[in-house]
């Protein structure tokens, strides 16, 4: 078992550097955009505090949209986008880019709900006491929400490395990509053991931070 | 102090429109303890919403010091507000926050000199006797700690006018008499006109120097108190005044 290991020690590591970069910038993307897109929604929504129907149903069309495509099938659809972002659809950086759209918009649902469940209170009391939009969303909402907003992140990024499995299509790499070439496609079972191994060991390493993280912010 | 001029607010609802509030007129003194007492559902807390325009009137005015709030955009209008307090039932206070951070979040907001807002919050915090809390989180305090939390963060700004909405119906009649006592201090010694939303007799028998009363929206009765005490009503109706005044029950005024 662990000759097959050794042999493809260096495979290994690159797969799982890919992993890294592919579910690092997806990440990023979800909380530079979908953090954002998410309140808007929660803002947007009927009976809130900036309710607007037209903008509400067109932001809930197009997150669901992108939600409801077969993963595999909106990394092909959007290759000429993913060509004109970076200048190329194959490789790693390639596969970045389907990734954080699915990731912006799997995350900012899980925002809206997040904040869903700030008591309307804690906002009329930032409104009583003269609170600006910033202000009531960064001194108030934010606040009170972080503890859902780190376990919405943490559910995402598990779901983000799930969805980068599939990134072989596009040359994207990764350990589940490795897992399928290395160890289903050339029969060598103890490699995509390994490589599953891996992966069960990383999810869990990141559910047990984003719950502790999580629980350490609650205050509640 | 606080004038209302004909102020009404509906709420559309699936069956219709639901008028909270009809046509009220309001004239709060300066220096007041302002009591609105009613039922459940006599809009009272919509018009206490209404004077700091947390809900905007469909017509009248609200003045505050001869300035009318209700012609004001909303940059000039969140000034104003930082000039009134606001306390509630449920306290409304930021969970994930300690107790020095609440109250010292109206004074960032209202861009308060970053070196003295510690000592502000220190020296609001000694005024509802909670120093020894700063650190604590919302949580581990009981009900009438957070009470007074909120309103050591009401006061941070030193506002000339406190709105209270049922500030003691989540609490105790210990606690209840103690948080009255806070108010109480707060309107003699600060000077701060108050005005408290209650279904509760007692708050406006204990501190109050002035009543209004309300019924399906609208202010049927208003009264203040003499140096004697509230007048009673020359007739036996039943009413609020009666019931506030001793007549129909209670013993002391």
């Amino acid at each position: 078992m662990f000759e097959s290991l050794q042999q493809y020690e260096a495979q290994m590591w690159e797969s799982i550097g890919e992993t890294f970069v592919m579910v690092g910038i997806s990440i990023g993307a979800a909380v530079l955009l979908g953090l954002p897109l998410g309140t808007l929604l929660y803002f947007t929504r009927k009976g809130q505090l900036y309710e607007n129907r037209g903008l509400s149903a067109l932001l809930n069309a197009v997150v669901n949209v992108v939600r409801s495509f077969p993963f595999l099938l909106l990394v092909v659809a959007l290759i000429p986008f993913t060509r004109f972002v970076v200048g190329t659809a194959i490789g790693t950086m390639a596969a970045t880019v389907p990734l954080s759209i699915v990731a912006i918009a799997y995350y900012s649902r899980l925002v809206e709900q997040s904040l869903l469940e700030v008591p309307r209170g804690t906002i009329e009391a930032a409104r009583a006491m003269g609170a600006s939009k910033i202000a009531l969303i960064f001194k108030f909402l934010y606040v009170e929400a972080r503890s859902g907003l780190v376990l919405g992140l943490t559910a995402s990024t598990i779901s983000f490395i799930s969805f980068s499995t599939v990134m072989g299509v596009v040359g994207g790499g990764g350990v589940g990509d490795f897992a399928i070439r290395y160890g289903y496609q050339r029969f060598e079972t103890e490699v995509m053991v390994y490589a599953i191994i891996v992966m069960i060991v990383l999810v869990q390493l990141i559910q047990f931070t984003g719950s502790t993280v999580a629980r350490l912010l609650d205050k509640r | 102090m606080l004038t209302l001029h004909g102020v009404s607010k509906s709420f559309a609802l699936r069956e219709g429109s639901y008028r909270a509030v009809q046509g009220v007129s309001l004239s709060v003194e300066a220096g007041s303890i302002h009591g609105i007492i009613g039922a459940s559902g006599a809009g009272k807390s919509t018009l206490l919403r209404l004077m700091n325009l947390l809900e905007r009137p469909d017509e009248g005015q609200v003045l505050l010091e001869g300035r009318t709030l209700t012609e004001l955009p909303e940059q000039e209008l969140r000034k104003e507000r930082q000039k009134m307090g606001m306390i509630f039932q449920q306290f409304n206070l930021v969970s994930n926050a300690t107790v020095s951070r609440n109250v010292a979040i109206p004074l960032e907001l209202a861009g308060y000199p970053r070196k003295q807002r510690k000592e502000r919050v220190q020296e609001c915090l000694s005024f509802v006797g909670l120093e020894e809390k700063a650190g604590q989180y919302p949580a581990r305090l009981s009900g009438g700690q957070r009470q007074r939390v909120a309103i050591a963060r009401a006061l941070a700004n030193g506002p000339k006018l406190l709105l209270c909405d049922e500030p003691t119906s989540a609490l105790d009649p210990v606690t209840t008499a103690d948080i009255l006592g806070v108010l109480q201090h707060i309107n003699s010694e600060l000077g701060v006109t108050v005005i408290i939303v209650t279904h509760e007799m007692d708050v406006v028998r204990s501190i109050c120097s002035h009543v209004s009363v309300m019924e399906e929206g609208r202010i049927v009765d208003s009264f203040a108190r003499r140096e004697t005490g509230f007048l009673p009503p020359a007739g036996h109706t039943g009413s609020y005044r009666e019931q506030i005044t001793g007549r129909a029950g209670g013993a002391y005024v």
